[in-house]
């Protein structure tokens, strides 16, 4: 949700080991965090504080699994990639290896994809192997649905 | 032919027949219920007990009221400071038992961390000084704090280690776990199992 970045986060896990030197906790085993509207659960999750505020957020698994919901009304997105990077002030997740995203059966798969909550926006980048291309899948019925409001702005002009 | 009713061993004839074998389920249940009454009289914590064990064993060697003892290290450069409304030492097993102790340690690059409780007790052979109830032990350059009920700590590797539930507040974070070891030198914290956090980025 749009206020999500301002809400508390919230992480349990197994263990966790906190740095004061290096400003990092380092959360491990069964690793669930929550802000708002976005759940992300992973094999180990580190936080970077810098005077203790959370700016960076490093999610590992096989896949790391992310889930955010970008309004009321709509459904949420969902994300899955072996390294998920969160960054909250600019309200930004950079998803690495076998990264995919969906919403409303829309799928975008890629080596890398970034996503802007604000803006709702994808951005995909294959990898360096031919067999890491970009593909993005829309279902059918969206398709429809923006051809139908296509024309329908054309009657109307 | 008479119906001879055969009264039961020591019951009065009329209510449950008192076999041996009850009164003695009865008798065990009586004990154990003594037994049960004078641990729960007797506050039954182990450090209670291991410090009214240690009195009722030897007399007190020394003892001191307001005592603060300072310590050096090789460079001269002070290195802890040990303080506590009193102290009594027991010769026979070199153990001080402290009443609010506090505990500064110095590590020569300007870091320093404070260690408080209710009790202590200080092992001078294994420089183990174990803090019970209302233990805070603070890093005084984070300003960070964790809070617990028992701690270990380790004043020669300077580490720290309790198996009670703690909690670590930073500015507008806390952790909550199961138990904890730090290392104070290297300003780590290992919390497990059953950890819990919260991070207020909007600093409130």
């Amino acid at each position: 949700l749009p206020d999500d970045s301002q809400q508390p986060i919230r992480i349990s896990a197994n263990q966790a080991l906190r740095d004061d030197r290096e400003g990092i906790t380092v959360y491990t085993g069964n690793v669930r965090m929550q802000q708002g509207s976005l759940q992300i659960e992973a094999d180990k999750i580190t936080l970077h504080h810098r005077q203790d505020q959370p700016d960076r957020i490093v999610a590992r698994g096989t896949p790391a699994r992310m889930q955010q919901q970008p309004e009321i009304d709509q459904e949420p997105v969902r994300a899955a990639a072996r390294t998920i990077e969160y960054f909250r002030a600019e309200e930004r997740v950079y998803l690495t290896r076998e990264a995919r995203i969906e919403q409303n059966g829309a799928i975008v798969t890629g080596d890398t994809i970034e996503y802007l909550f604000a803006e709702q926006r994808i951005k995909a980048q294959s990898g360096s192997n031919d067999d890491e291309r970009v593909e993005v899948v829309i279902p059918g019925q969206t398709l429809e649905q923006n051809d139908e409001a296509a024309s329908g702005t054309t009657q109307g002009e | 032919m008479v119906a001879e009713r055969t009264r039961p061993v020591g019951g009065t004839g009329s209510g449950l027949p008192v076999t041996p074998a009850l009164r003695l389920q009865i008798l065990l249940g009586l004990a154990l219920a003594l037994v049960a009454g004078y641990y729960w009289i007797a506050g039954g914590d182990g450090a209670t007990d291991s410090a009214a064990l240690i009195r009722e064993n030897q007399p007190v060697s020394t003892y001191l009221v307001n005592s603060r003892s300072w310590s050096y290290a090789v460079d001269g450069s002070l290195a802890e400071v040990m303080e506590a409304d009193r102290v009594e030492h027991f010769g026979m097993e070199d153990v001080s038992l402290l009443m609010r102790p506090r505990f500064y340690s110095h590590d020569g690059n300007d870091r320093t961390w404070t260690a408080s409780a209710d009790r202590g007790r200080l092992v001078h052979a294994t420089n183990i000084l174990a803090l019970q109830d209302d233990v805070l032990l603070i890093n005084d350059q984070t300003g960070g704090t964790l809070e617990t009920q028992s701690m270990q700590l380790n004043l020669e590797q300077k580490t720290a280690t309790s198996t009670t539930p703690v909690t670590v507040r930073q500015d507008t974070s806390i952790l909550r776990a199961g138990g904890m070891f730090a290392d104070l030198n290297r300003q780590t914290i290992q919390l497990r199992p059953n950890v819990e956090s919260v991070y207020d980025p909007t600093g409130s």
